[in-house]
């Protein structure tokens, strides 16, 4: 696991950091932190995710394990290249396609801020990319387990990456990158290779007009149950919950669905609870906080959007402390 | 995950710069005919070749994409013979592939508020439909709709959902309009793939939209016969038999000059049964490069019969539709199965002979019982490669095909 901040590059402290303002002066230094040469011309996104997948092969993780062809790449992020989008805007606005810098082009496909992580990793199996406002990360998990259990791979990197939104466009966001290496459960077990948790992902949909009867919050919470119900294991002390919810309809449905569950209440005053939920970085940044800390017990990484979007992962540690359950859709 | 499910399509729907609905593809398919790329009444739009096929819909600054994709699935559900309480009943889910997602709201004069998140695409969908499932919008590209459909298939094996509404949709963009033609990759005519002369891509507008769904769920509902031996009527669902990934892990936008990615994406999507592959939609999108790279790696995983499997060149009609591309290719290749031929490419002035593939012109050519299969290629930039194969018949065994 690989986490580049302003705040630092520890987990806990990238994660607190998010309700604090960013500190002054310039945090990245691409030269000192990705090599002299080379990176000059990538987007900040795709230096700070760089950074971070280096930072995840330093912590232990190793996708060179496995042939290039069984590697895939999950890509998330929102705001990553809102920036340069507004700014080619301007460009052509004011002096046409003509001036649009040559090396920025292609990043109007928004995919190609993993290009360079792709190559460098030699990430051949596959790169998978999720756009989606604040679940992206979460989102490109549970698909990234499907992947793991469909056979499309036998390794993965997962990178959300953000850079701040301009302040023309009403600012804010989030800055950084988080990575993690995963493969399935029993293989990274069987190979040996050191785990530092174990995440069990599952992404719904809760169609928000639908919360407007009765009939409709029913039926979702049954979908949230069920969902939790499979998520959770059947014994065992209840997980610490990390919510990432805002005030809509669908968050206020899932945090019901939390109490009808035996989890423990949201540690008050959790700043993960930040108010500020442009970008996919909290919820990943929320998973890497658990990966750390889900030595202590399972933990469940909760994100809903107004939209809909509805995310859940169970973070738990290693080795397992309840019976072996179904490997589907599980990642070390 | 049971590998050995067998999944199907059973509805499909289409939005092009012909108009809406499957069938107004297909007689524009058919027609053959050239049509020229719109100029979009974009007073910023301020590059040298500003050009765009544009779905018959005049308001620039409407959510388009979203549009195209609700009425594509509108479409593809009453194909399938699915209604609001079939849905309701069933898991179903939504994966959607567009390239630039709903890039309107954040372009100057098209929506001038605050920065708003564009990829919504599959959340609108699934919030119109009132569905509780997995809703996925996948940022791939010129692959995303074959991205999409692939994870629709290992939701479906995987007993995730029962009903996948997989697809793609794009709309017209400035940003992405004028970044491509600094690239330099714009016709200045229009889409023009495997021509001598072919000089670049030119951009389209578009949805397309598949019901996919496991045999069995198809089977129990009506939709397919009861007995996997009996003889198939013309409407008969379709297997998706097989959808493969790879990524070149190279350069942003150029592919891999040996194209090793897009050949090992090709013969894992075909598996065994390259000797029943009877058409193939080719990425095909007009440029120097993709178009003979393309060419070759379709003799690596074809062999001799390259030279007799037609290729449909979707994109010479159509132009290059982004991110739903693949899904629209994925429905081109559904109506051919339906229709058991493959109608004539839109004419060639004078085809690349570096480019050695078939591309019949002038009428339409039988596909063959033997070879009731069609090959669909999308490469995306950032190298991300994908193909799949749709087949009409029963499968090789109850169980299904190979992915």
């Amino acid at each position: 696991m690989g986490v580049v901040s302003p705040w630092g590059d520890d987990p806990e402290r990238a994660a607190a950091g998010g309700a604090a303002p960013l500190p002054a002066g310039e945090w990245f230094d691409h030269r000192t932190r990705l090599g002299p040469r080379g990176y000059k011309y990538l987007p900040p996104a795709a230096q700070y995710l760089l950074a971070a997948a280096r930072a995840a092969q330093a912590d232990g993780g190793c996708p060179e394990a496995r042939p290039a062809a069984r590697r895939g790449l999950l890509l998330a992020t929102n705001a990553g290249l809102a920036g340069l989008f507004d700014s080619t805007d301007a460009t052509l606005a004011a002096e046409g396609a003509a001036g649009i810098s040559p090396a920025s082009a292609p990043y109007f496909a928004v995919n190609v801020l993993g290009n360079r992580l792709a190559a460098e990793l030699s990430l051949n199996g596959f790169a998978l990319t999720f756009g989606t406002a604040r679940t992206a990360a979460v989102d490109a998990l549970s698909a990234g387990a499907l992947a793991l259990a469909s056979g499309r791979c036998d390794t993965l990197v997962l990178a959300a990456a953000e850079e701040l939104v301009p302040a023309g466009r009403g600012g804010g966001g989030e800055q950084g990158a988080v990575a993690l290496t995963l493969e399935p459960a029993a293989a990274a077990r069987a190979r040996g290779t050191a785990v530092r948790a174990t995440l069990r992902a599952r992404s719904l949909f809760l169609p928000p007009t639908v919360l407007d009867t009765v009939q409709g919050r029913a039926r979702a919470d049954r979908v949230l149950t069920a969902a939790l119900t499979q998520l959770l294991p059947s014994a065992g002390p209840p997980p610490t919950v990390h919510p990432d919810l805002d005030s809509s309809p669908v968050s206020a449905a899932v945090a019901a669905s939390l109490d009808g569950i035996a989890v423990r209440p949201p540690v008050p005053s959790d700043p993960l609870a930040a108010p500020g939920r442009t970008g996919c970085l909290g919820p990943a940044l929320a998973l890497a906080r658990a990966v750390t800390t889900a030595v202590d017990g399972d933990r469940l990484v909760v994100c809903a959007t107004r939209a809909g979007h509805v995310a859940l992962v169970r973070v738990s540690p290693e080795p397992p402390t309840t019976p072996q359950e179904s490997p589907h859709a599980e990642a070390a | 995950m049971n590998r050995e499910v067998e999944v199907v399509v059973t509805g499909v729907g289409a939005v092009t710069c012909h108009g809406a609905g499957a069938d107004t593809l297909w007689r524009a398919m058919t027609a053959a005919g050239t049509r020229l790329p719109d100029r979009p009444a974009d007073p910023l739009a301020r590059m040298d070749l500003p050009l765009i096929s544009l779905v018959p819909d005049p308001d620039l600054t409407a959510e388009r994409a979203t549009r195209f994709a609700s009425l594509a699935a509108a479409e593809a559900l009453a194909d399938a013979g699915l209604d609001a309480a079939s849905l309701d009943t069933a898991r179903t889910a939504v994966v959607l592939g567009s390239c630039m997602g709903e890039p309107g709201p954040n372009e100057r004069g098209r929506g001038d508020g605050d920065w708003s998140p564009p990829f919504r695409l599959a959340a609108a969908l699934a919030a119109e439909l009132g569905l509780f499932a997995t809703v996925h919008d996948i940022a791939n590209a010129c692959a995303a709709g074959a991205y999409a459909l692939g994870i629709a298939a290992d939701l479906v094996r995987a007993g995730e959902a029962e009903i996948v509404l997989a697809g793609g949709s794009d709309a017209y963009s400035r940003v992405a309009l004028g970044c491509f033609n600094r690239l330099g990759a714009v016709d200045p005519e229009r889409c023009r793939p495997f021509e001598k002369d072919r000089a670049g891509t030119v951009f389209a507008e578009g949805a397309g939209v598949l019901v996919v769904e496991s045999a069995a769920h198809a089977r129990a509902r009506g939709a397919l016969p009861q007995d996997p031996g009996a003889p198939e009527g013309p409407d008969r669902a379709l297997r998706l038999a097989g959808v493969a990934w790879s990524c070149d892990a190279d350069h942003p936008t150029a592919p891999r000059p040996d194209g090793e990615q897009i050949v090992r994406a090709m013969r894992e999507a075909v598996g065994d049964a390259a000797h029943e592959v009877g058409c193939v939609v080719p990425h095909g999108t007009g440029t120097r490069l993709n178009d003979v790279l393309e060419s070759r790696a379709l003799r690596q995983v074809l062999g001799e019969r390259t030279a007799h499997v037609p290729l449909y060149s979707l994109k010479a009609l159509l132009g290059h539709c982004g991110g739903a591309s693949a899904a629209l290719a994925a429905v081109a290749a559904a109506l051919i199965l339906r229709h058991g031929a493959v109608p004539p490419n839109v004419p060639l002035k004078e085809q690349d002979p570096e480019c050695e593939v078939l591309l019949p012109q002038g009428a339409a050519v039988p596909l063959p019982a033997s070879a009731r299969r069609v090959l669909v290629n999308a490469y995306g930039f950032g190298g991300n490669n994908a193909s799949l194969v749709l087949a009409a018949g029963p499968g090789p065994r109850e169980g299904g095909d190979r992915r």
